[in-house]
């Protein structure tokens, strides 16, 4: 290149021309290729948000599908369903649903406040409750419960999360104290009922620390079996009437399916109370989250009545059964509610349809307004 | 350069117009190679997420299937070897067999035409149970087979019988019924050849998914190079296969208009 000689006086450098043209090219070329880069990246990162939503969503599917199989025909089954603007046809859907199963359920959280994760008792009875959760929030209220039917917390699709709460159930140990449960030589922390409005349980057994409300998630066993659940069930419901007056009527509704609250971290330090921080430091509590980004959750459910075409029928809010034995005056916020109990046994659902919509968490979601999914489980008879 | 630099700026030259054409061809043939890529690579995620929709379908499937049918429709299904389950076209019709994933009524579609997705379901009495002897407890083989909705018409070669019992209507591979899942009956050839120009040969062809008949194996073809293509899990030579063509879109299969993504098995107990 240095050594020029002889091509010096005809080699030139290029003109103005030839530099537009060979750069004109390279553009071009550069845009066409950029353009099969950004559609194929498109094209994959919507394929990936897709699969990264059914990878998170397989896991909620698979404890769904277990929970359900391991539902014991003898309990109950009690559906609540809501909009959260009920002005609005696709609103988003906070509905919850709540029933006894049968299935290994370890307990969450620890025996004592003290000895937060050492507790080892598996149930083989829960009472098992899927919706969205309440997050407390710097002032937390262990001691009472969001208020019936409370909606969710959450203003934007990314803050709803899915919880999914086993209370166990568990025999009490004999020594005539229904909220201890000796499990290994430990005594454990149990409610007495899982009852909405049943009392609180000390968390600290032998400290006279305030009590914590069933749906604070503090504590997650009960010293009853489900046989001792139904029996108490039948004698409420008879108590208040029977199942044809009011006060019957939604029982299971009302006391037995409710919004459960969590913490974001079972590590929150930060949620207090005063006088008693030992009590709330959140580590003391099991962690009901499932998936976060859970912008509506809804539950239908099916007896195996067909269309004219023989397709399934699913019931719920949109399309009531009309069957007052099933679906009971609504109690304010319900917009439906179904109960399966001990006295409508012959009505129990063949079949349950769950349909959640998932956002990914993004900063920027890849996937606006989420992917909707929906699984059909059938019930055991 | 320094001693020599009055005179290197008088004598140098540039490149040529023709010097610079030849880079930005090769600079653009190494650019579309790059570019290639993207496809396949995309082609692959898609794949991927077909296959997993359609566990969720075929999860959903077998709970209308149970939900819909009891004993007493399986009674007749009494062979280990793969059959039509009776009464399940009139029992779970074609409108609750079209998925529409992402809907919020997926199923049932009031329009299969405009589903995505569709599915089929053939069983068998499990070796298990009919070893047991009737009067035990019956358990059958239950496979779940999810079609994607293609727009290919399939040109596949007719010495494959249709499955009978999956012919809803006549004109399986007509036009108008172009989403109608088509399965394929026929012996497989392992370890053959597939002849792309002839596709009469016994084999079926590669990206296939499929189910031997009597052993009840669920496969899927490999291309293992050149025109030869082998079932994974290795299949016994000569067996009966339920299939339909793959949906990899190689130019080389001839692809049926539902092709068949994903088959799932389980297996129920009465």
């Amino acid at each position: 290149m240095v050594a020029v000689r002889t091509t010096s006086k005809t080699g030139r450098a290029f003109t103005l021309m030839e530099m537009l043209v060979a750069v004109a090219l390279l553009v071009l070329i550069i845009v066409g290729v950029g353009i099969v880069f950004s559609s194929a990246g498109r094209a994959v990162s919507v394929s990936q948000v897709t699969l990264e939503l059914m990878s998170n969503t397989r896991a909620v599917q698979q404890q769904i599908e277990r929970d359900i199989g391991g539902i014991s025909p003898d309990g109950f089954i009690v559906i609540r369903s809501r909009r959260e603007d009920t002005t609005q046809a696709n609103s988003r859907r906070f509905d919850m649903i709540s029933f006894l199963a049968q299935g290994s359920f370890p307990n969450r959280t620890g025996s004592t406040n003290a000895q937060p994760f050492t507790d080892r008792t598996v149930a083989n009875a829960a009472r098992v409750w899927y919706g969205q959760l309440v997050i407390e929030g710097a002032s937390p209220s262990q001691l009472s419960a969001v208020g019936v039917n409370a909606p969710p917390t959450g203003t934007n699709d990314r803050d709803f999360i899915l919880g999914r709460h086993t209370t166990l159930l568990l025999a009490e140990d004999g020594g005539g104290t229904a909220e201890r449960i000796a499990s290994n030589g430990i005594t454990v922390a149990a409610h007495g009922n899982i009852r909405l409005t049943g009392p609180g349980t000390s968390v600290d057994p032998g400290n006279s620390e305030p009590s914590a409300h069933i749906s604070s998630s503090r504590v997650c066993t009960a010293a009853l079996t489900p046989a001792q659940v139904m029996r108490n069930i039948m004698s409420e419901v008879t108590a208040a009437g029977g199942r044809g007056v009011a006060a019957g009527a939604r029982w299971e509704a009302d006391e037995y399916c409710f919004r459960f609250k969590t913490l974001r971290s079972p590590y929150d330090t930060e949620v207090q109370v005063s006088g008693a921080p030992s009590l709330t430091n959140g580590y003391f509590r099991m962690h009901p989250i499932m998936l976060q980004g859970t912008a509506s959750f809804a539950v239908d459910w099916s007896d195996g009545t067909t269309d004219g075409g023989g397709n399934l029928v699913f019931y719920g809010l949109g399309n009531p059964k009309a069957d007052t034995a099933i679906e009971p005056t609504l109690a304010s916020d319900d917009e439906y509610t179904a109960i399966f109990s001990f006295d409508n046994r012959a009505k129990w659902p063949k079949a349950l349809r769950f349909r959640y919509r998932v956002i990914d968490l993004d900063e920027q979601p890849r996937l606006a307004g989420g992917r909707e999914f929906t699984q059909i489980v059938r019930l055991p008879q | 350069m320094n001693a020599r630099s009055g005179q290197f700026q008088t004598r140098a030259r540039g490149f040529s117009m023709i010097e610079v054409n030849l880079a930005i061809l090769i600079l653009t043939i190494g650019l579309i190679m790059v570019a290639a890529i993207f496809p396949v690579g995309a082609d692959y995620t898609r794949q991927n997420a077909e296959e997993s929709v359609s566990q969720t379908i075929a999860r959903n499937a077998m709970a209308i299937l149970q939900t819909r049918m009891d004993a007493n429709d399986f009674s007749t299904v009494t062979t280990t070897s793969l059959q039509a389950i009776p009464n399940f076209l009139t029992k779970v019709p074609v409108n609750s067999r079209a998925y529409n994933f992402g809907s919020s009524t997926p199923t049932p579609v009031a329009n299969p035409d405009t589903a995505q997705y569709f599915w089929t379901a053939l069983a068998r009495l499990s070796p298990i149970s009919s070893s047991a002897g009737a009067a035990l407890v019956r358990r059958y083989d239950v496979y779940i087979f999810v079609f994607k909705k293609g727009s290919v018409e399939s040109t596949y070669a007719n010495t494959y019988a249709a499955n009978p019992a999956y012919v809803e209507v006549s004109g399986l591979r007509g036009v108008t019924e172009l989403w109608l899942p088509a399965l394929y009956q026929g012996p497989i050839s392992v370890g053959g050849s597939m002849n792309t120009s002839n596709p009469t040969e016994a084999i079926p062809p590669r990206g296939g998914v499929g189910v031997g008949v009597s052993s009840g194996t669920v496969f899927r073809q490999v291309w293992t190079g050149g025109a030869t293509v082998s079932p994974r899990p290795a299949l016994i030579n000569g067996e009966q296969v339920i299939f339909a063509p793959g949906a990899d879109g190689n130019a080389d299969v001839m692809r049926a208009a539902s092709p068949l993504v994903f088959v799932y098995q389980t297996s129920l107990t009465f």
